[in-house]
């Protein structure tokens, strides 16, 4: 069952001098299985939007509903809220305070009033979801992991009450770029497995769009766009004007198609827009050595554009698999007398 | 929802009053009191009345604001008032119920302590509405600068003072957030009774204590990387001086002063 978010407003400290509106009038469905990415800049309420999700803020115009069930209303349980609905919040890893990582990732199933045998079981498997051993790590303090570390084991904590919507909130904040990397492809994998509805909120383009299925872009509380990443990122222009950008690949092709080369619209990964690059040069994207060759003849601008390319094209290639055959396709078609563009390309 | 207590009742502004060296004010406010303990008689509360009139007129303050701080106070004020009327003894009986007893003399009690209160706290009031903690804190390092001759860290204390005035918002911030991040997890802190309230409340202390003393931490590396080292050759932003406004206040203290001091002897 869907989340449905009708008409939601929130006032910060309403009629008071201090009040402020962080949503306005936000109105979306978000559908099971779905993974959403929620963008916008510091302050268009992406974590106030979020927060109502699961029943921590109320709405001060309209309503939640959580599965059909309106949350907002008097005497529904949060507690069962919060079991459909995890959210892990920014900077998790500092609401840790148990003496072992196992007692801390125990707290949610706990709340639920599991059994014994169920909280046990559910500590190991959340632990193991977010790639840590639980042999080597489930008996220490969690105040002795790594900053990474204790991030997982806070995801965890959520992950253990096996809720049906996941909600992260900038999960990628502080990391270093391995630490964003595994994190990200932690959650790519939760997705796919367990099928759960993932809604990550982030400010990064780069880390959400090989992951998301749908982004909702929010400035000053109000939902300004909503669509597949593909659909999204043609719009550029308005994007930068709230303060986003694309992601590297889009980008890439925007200031190509400004320089005059005739790029297909809406490519945004990477591996695609090189493939696109290739196309338009008349080779056809086959190996690495092939990809290296047509670079050479070009300018030394657009060579280390492609290098770039090149080194992201391992951090992005487990979502290429699905998207590079659709790219391929979609460059074919777009890029009729190839002959010509590669000559336009040459010259820009 | 923590967000929405306010804290420290500074009131910016630009009046005689707000600008007056934080020294003074913290000077007049102690003369202040000193003042109401002289008065002996509820009728000479008449010069106290008209003192702090005249300071929340300076002020800009309006008599809600005033009112205000006394709000706090409403049960003991009771408490004080009712316990002088009843138990204080005395000849002149006006009212005899039962084994109540209402005398003259209670009635007058009730009504000095109750004032003597009032005046207290609307007051001194005046002093944290119209001066910033910070110019505060400055006031009192400078006046217990003396004390430094019997080892009294002076500086140490402001700083202390500064610190923990400058912490209050961003630790409020924090436990609102690691609330909400464990409610996220199913804690309750709303029901039960008062063991189960006690023990929700470990995992929103644990969090709180540890960031504490992180930011702590990091606050002193970042003093320390600007050469923080005590109070020791200190210059200031802000040098605090005496101008004809103070001179004019310490003035008009001294002359309720002497009024209620010779009017009670004399009249």
């Amino acid at each position: 069952m869907p989340i449905q978010v009708e008409h939601l407003t929130h006032t910060y400290l309403p009629g008071s001098p201090f009040s402020a509106t962080a949503i306005h009038d936000l109105c979306l469905t978000i559908e099971d299985g779905e993974f959403i990415g929620v963008l916008g800049h510091t302050g268009s309420g992406k974590t106030t939007f979020v927060q109502h999700l699961n029943g921590l803020l109320k709405p001060t115009v309209g309503r939640v509903l959580v599965d059909g069930t309106d949350i907002t209303q008097k005497g529904v349980s949060l507690l069962d809220v919060r079991k459909k609905v995890g959210l892990v919040f920014q900077y998790p890893e500092y609401q840790l305070f148990e003496e072992t990582v196992a007692k801390d990732v125990a707290f949610g199933p706990k709340n639920m009033g599991l059994s014994k045998v169920e909280i046990d079981e559910r500590v190991r498997w959340a632990l193991v979801q977010v790639g840590l051993d639980a042999a080597q790590v489930a008996d220490s303090s969690p105040f002795e992991l790594s900053g990474g570390q204790m991030r997982r084991v806070a995801i965890a904590g959520v992950l253990a009450m096996k809720p049906k919507t996941l909600i992260l909130d900038e999960p990628t904040a502080g990391l270093d770029p391995r630490g964003r990397r595994s994190i990200l492809e932690m959650i790519r994998r939760l997705h796919a497995e367990t099928h759960m509805t993932v809604i990550m909120v982030s400010h990064s383009m780069d880390d959400i769009a090989p992951l998301a299925t749908r982004l909702l872009v929010m400035n000053r509380g109000e939902l300004v766009m909503s669509g597949t990443p593909r659909e999204v990122f043609r719009h550029r222009n308005e994007l930068k004007a709230i303060g986003l950008g694309v992601p590297q690949g889009a980008e890439l092709c925007w200031r190509l198609r400004e320089a005059g080369v005739p790029m297909p619209d809406g490519l945004y990964t990477l591996p695609e827009v090189r493939d696109a690059i290739l196309a338009l040069a008349g080779l056809r994207p086959a190996t690495e050595a092939d990809a290296v060759q047509p670079n050479a003849a070009q300018s030394s601008d657009a060579q280390s554009r492609n290098d770039q390319v090149d080194a992201a094209q391992s951090s992005a290639a487990q979502s290429s698999a699905a998207q590079s055959s659709d790219a391929q396709s979609s460059a074919a078609q777009s890029s009729e007398g190839p002959a010509d563009a590669a000559r336009k390309g040459a010259n820009a | 929802m923590l967000k929405d207590i306010t804290l420290g009742q500074y009131l910016p502004g630009n009046t005689v009053v707000h600008r007056l060296d934080p020294r003074t004010k913290i000077l007049l406010t102690t003369a202040y009191i000193v003042l109401i303990f002289l008065v002996t008689s509820p009728l000479w509360y008449v010069v106290p009345a008209l003192y702090v009139a005249l300071a929340a007129r300076l002020a800009g303050l309006s008599f809600g604001q005033m009112l205000k701080s006394v709000k706090p106070l409403r049960l003991l004020l009771i408490l004080t008032f009712v316990l002088n009327l009843f138990f204080s003894g005395g000849t002149t009986v006006w009212v005899r119920w039962g084994i109540v007893n209402i005398t003259r003399e209670g009635v007058m009690l009730a009504i000095h302590f109750s004032m003597r209160l009032i005046f207290l706290v609307v007051g001194t009031s005046i002093l944290t509405l119209t001066t910033s903690p910070v110019a505060l804190s400055d006031g009192i390092e400078i006046l217990l600068k003396p004390l430094k001759v019997f080892h009294f860290p002076a500086h140490e204390l402001a700083m202390m003072m500064t610190i923990a005035l400058r912490f209050i918002p961003t630790l409020i911030e924090e436990t609102d957030k690691i609330m909400k991040a464990q409610q996220a997890r199913g804690a309750d802190f709303e029901s039960g009774n008062l063991i189960a309230r006690a023990k929700a409340m470990v995992p929103l202390l644990v969090p709180l204590f540890v960031s504490a003393f992180r930011r702590a931490g990091e606050l002193a590396m970042a003093m320390e990387a600007r050469c923080y080292h005590g109070g020791e050759g200190r210059t200031r932003l802000r040098v605090l001086r005496f101008t004809a406004d103070d001179a004019k206040a310490i003035l008009v203290t001294v002359a309720a002063l002497a009024l209620v001091v010779a009017g009670q002897k004399l009249l």
